[in-house]
């Protein structure tokens, strides 16, 4: 049995002719904080459902804590917690009650979801609005009570799509802390984001991915030694020059009528 | 360094704001084929109508005598800008695709804002309805004397009807929009469709009972007042009501009187028109609806105290009492399925209608044949398969969120239709233990004791067929109209219809045969132990058919999720 906390071989998933996730070979070592960018529709979130049991490959195999989520998904679901991209919450119950349902569904007991529950919703903020319906929330309080109801079980593996994606200050902050002490716990974070900067501080490694394939995969210090470039180099650069993306703006004759 | 280009305010933008109505009209039907067969269907309902409304009108303003011709188009006018004014109600817009406030970020001038918005609803369906009447008028009055006060005051009502709807939309669209009107509005409208049957007996016996009333002196009497009821007196202080009247007075040569009462018509339409825009400049700047636009601030709430009751679910394991919890919940909360909870009540009323109302029980025995308790099980089948039919799609957005939980699946549907078993289960003892008391016979309470027995075993097919045939349901639409849009194909509407009902049928024979047979060999104990075998059927099939659809379930969640997708999704 290898450490991997999550590892892909293969994984592959194709739509009519364009392949959205092309052959991808990943490893993620327990406990790591594990940044998986890329450019839009580069495959992201592709990836990261069907490494949740929610897409099925067309190819490929995905193992959560050695489990093979496709040969055995109950088990391996146990395992994961998940914020996914659209937060596809039970919209007409109260944040209490969905978290609470989403720690029962886990197996927690009566309890400790009690407790648990409440202090995740001090926690993140939620308490004032626990009992109105999820309908009536802002964006910013759905993705809170999503990531609520996402760790409540203690997983060992959190998958999270895009959490800073429409997100304030104050609740950036407040997700960015609940991250931290997880990661401390030794929990295993798989976090896809477009937020460079916050990918730069929080993660231990990286993967980027563009159209479909893994284009680089390392440490922050492997990157820049990938790219050949010093260590003042930022994420944002490395990113960019991963995906061959440049900007032409400053080129000449370009933009030329801004008087 | 030169200047920025300057817009240009002079330059109308009239077309290219008329050129994009035209484009996003069309888009709605190369972008939603569906939407093409819509529109043929509401053109072959209404046409007719339509058609039919614009010959009686315009033979009305040709035939009729004395004030009834102006009467007839002030009644007509006044009662189309009451459509138009509840369109938004109903529908909360009536323009399919134009959204000012996009536009207002644009230098474009107000002139050309308000043209354009009143041009483009030529792109609306209502529009097209509505034009027809005009014709009708011009018909009617247009070759008279007074044809330019006809032709003013047809653009007079156009402009009101379109601008009404228009300022309805933007004056209480926050409360039009919100998630509380929207969930009374589906109930109320659902519950008012159905109740048609209820309403027209209500109507038609209150008629009755007004025209038994009359004594002939009164008819007389009656008839007189209406003759001389003069309804421009009323009509004519509505907006469009008083163009009505400018035609009378044109008609009669009293072209001062015409032109003052089109002159008001006129302030009426300018005032509205000046509000209406303003309203939409504070709804583009962020100062919402004029009603309903900010969130209200709620009272404080005392804190909830942790309640040490225990909960009548805590008898149930802890996953199958949270499940059961969060389908109740959503039974009640989804204004949909509260709808079907109250249809659910109020079917038994359609369906034995005409045997509670013609039955006779006087003499402490009814008249109900000898076989009404054989309609039990059948009432049955219909409500459990009515109310718990397309069961995985009422978890809506919440779907995935259920697939990433390590329950096991079959006990998803387990829960479901213990819920389903309450809520069809309770109207149905209700109505079946009214039948025993009124018929008192042993085939009525063996008939719907093997009624429960087959609507549990409906469950398990209805709990298969979720999976096998789904049917995505827009549960949170923005518009009441779109309440119930859901998706699907062809296909699976096809076996919805079909292959579902067919297979209750198929594995409920084994449930119902004794009940038959007793009935026919007159043999009441055979019924008593049919009913209990129904019972324990029933609870097996619907075990076996939840753990078939909790199986099915995991070899199908990946693509469930994607057939459950909305379009918009």
């Amino acid at each position: 049995m290898n450490s991997w906390a999550i590892e892909t071989r293969g994984l592959t998933r194709q739509f009519d002719k364009k392949v959205a996730v092309d052959n991808l070979d990943l490893t993620v070592a327990s406990g790591e904080f594990f940044g998986f960018l890329g450019p839009n529709g580069a495959g992201k979130s592709t990836t990261i459902n069907m490494l949740v049991g929610l897409l099925r490959p067309t190819s490929g195999t995905a193992l959560i804590d050695g489990i093979d989520i496709w040969a055995d998904p109950l088990a391996a679901k146990a395992r994961i917690g998940v914020l996914p991209e659209g937060m596809q919450l039970y919209q007409r119950l109260t944040a209490r009650e969905y978290v609470r349902f989403s720690g029962t569904m886990y197996g927690v007991s009566k309890a400790e979801v009690e407790q648990r529950t409440e202090e995740l919703l001090d926690l993140l903020t939620l308490t004032d609005d626990a009992d109105k319906l999820i309908v009536d929330y802002s964006h910013g309080m759905r993705k809170k009570t999503a990531l609520a109801a996402a760790i409540i079980h203690a997983p060992r593996v959190l998958f999270l799509d895009e959490p800073f994606e429409g997100i304030d200050a104050i609740s950036g902050r407040i997700i960015r802390d609940v991250l931290g002490r997880l990661r401390e716990h030794g929990t295993t974070i798989f976090f896809s984001s477009h937020i460079l900067e916050v990918v730069e501080r929080l993660c231990t490694r990286v993967a980027v991915i563009a159209n479909g394939r893994l284009v680089a995969q390392g440490s922050m210090e492997e990157l820049r030694h990938q790219a050949e470039t010093g260590d003042e180099t930022t994420l944002e650069e490395l990113f960019l020059r991963a995906v061959g993306a440049s900007s032409d703006v400053e080129s000449e004759g370009r933009l030329s009528w801004l008087r | 360094m030169a200047a920025l280009d300057e817009p240009n305010p002079t330059r109308s933008q009239l077309g290219t704001l008329f050129r994009l109505r035209g484009k996003l009209t069309l888009r709605q039907f190369t972008r939603e084929r569906g939407r093409i067969i819509g529109a043929i269907v509401v053109i072959l309902v209404f046409a007719p109508m339509i058609l039919a409304a614009t010959i009686g009108t315009a033979t009305g303003y040709r035939t009729l005598e004395g004030q009834w011709p102006t009467a007839l188009f002030g009644g007509v006018m006044v009662a189309l800008w009451l459509i138009w004014l509840g369109f938004p109600i109903i529908a909360t817009s009536i323009n399919e695709s134009a959204d000012i406030t996009r536009l207002l970020v644009f230098p474009i001038s107000r002139r050309d804002l308000i043209f354009s918005t009143l041009l483009g609803t030529l792109f609306d369906y209502p529009t097209y309805l509505m034009l027809p009447l005009f014709i009708a008028v011009f018909i009617g009055f247009g070759f008279t004397t007074a044809f330019p006060v006809v032709i003013v005051a047809i653009f007079l009502c156009y402009g009101h009807m379109v601008l009404i709807g228009q300022f309805i939309s933007v004056a209480i669209g926050g409360v039009l929009q919100s998630r509380r009107f929207r969930d009374v509005a589906i109930i109320v409208f659902s519950l008012l469709g159905s109740s048609c049957y209820f309403i027209n007996l209500a109507f038609q016996s209150g008629m009755e009972r007004l025209v038994a009333s009359l004594s002939p002196g009164q008819e007389e009497a009656f008839a007189e007042s209406f003759a001389n009821f003069l309804p421009l007196n009323i009509l004519q202080w509505f907006p469009t009501g008083a163009p009505a009247r400018a035609v009378e007075q044109a008609l009669a040569g009293s072209w001062g009187t015409a032109v003052l009462w089109l002159l008001y018509s006129a302030v009426l339409l300018a005032a509205l028109t000046w509000i209406w825009f303003h309203l939409m400049n504070r709804l583009a700047t962020g100062g919402g609806f004029l009603i309903g636009g900010r969130a209200q601030t709620e009272k404080e709430k005392p804190a909830k105290r942790k309640s040490n009751r225990r909960s009548p679910l805590d008898w149930l394991p802890d996953d199958l009492a949270a499940l059961v919890g969060k389908e109740l919940r959503s039974a009640w909360r989804i204004p949909q399925r509260r709808v079907g909870l109250v249809q659910g009540l109020l079917l038994p009323v359609f369906m034995m209608g005409p045997f509670l109302f013609s039955a006779d029980f006087s003499g402490g025995r009814s008249t109900f044949p000898d076989w009404f308790g054989l309609t039990m099980p059948l009432y049955a089948l219909f409500l459990f398969w009515s109310t718990s039919q397309n069961m995985l799609a009422w978890e809506g957005r919440g779907l995935p969120s259920l697939l990433l939980s390590p329950q096991p699946r079959w006990r998803l549907f387990l829960a479901k239709g213990m819920v389903f078993l309450l809520i069809a289960g309770a109207p149905y003892l209700v109505v079946g233990g009214a039948a025993m008391v009124l018929l008192r016979d042993w085939i009525t309470v063996f008939g719907v004791l093997t009624g429960l027995g087959m609507g549990i075993a409906t469950l398990a097919v209805t709990a298969v067929g979720s999976v096998i045939f789904p049917i995505p349901i827009n549960l949170e639409a923005k518009r009441t109209r779109g309440a119930f849009q859901s998706g699907g194909n062809f296909k699976t509407g096809c076996a919805t219809m079909t292959i579902i009902p067919i297979s209750i049928l198929v594995v409920n024979i084994p449930a119902v045969a004794m009940l038959g047979a007793a009935f026919y060999f007159d043999l009441p104990w055979l019924a008593a132990v049919g009913a209990l075998f129904s019972l324990v059927y029933g609870a097996g099939i619907l075990y076996a058919g939840s753990r078939l659809a909790g199986n099915l379930l995991m070899e199908r969640e990946p693509e469930l999720v994607a057939t459950m997708k909305l379009p918009e999704e």
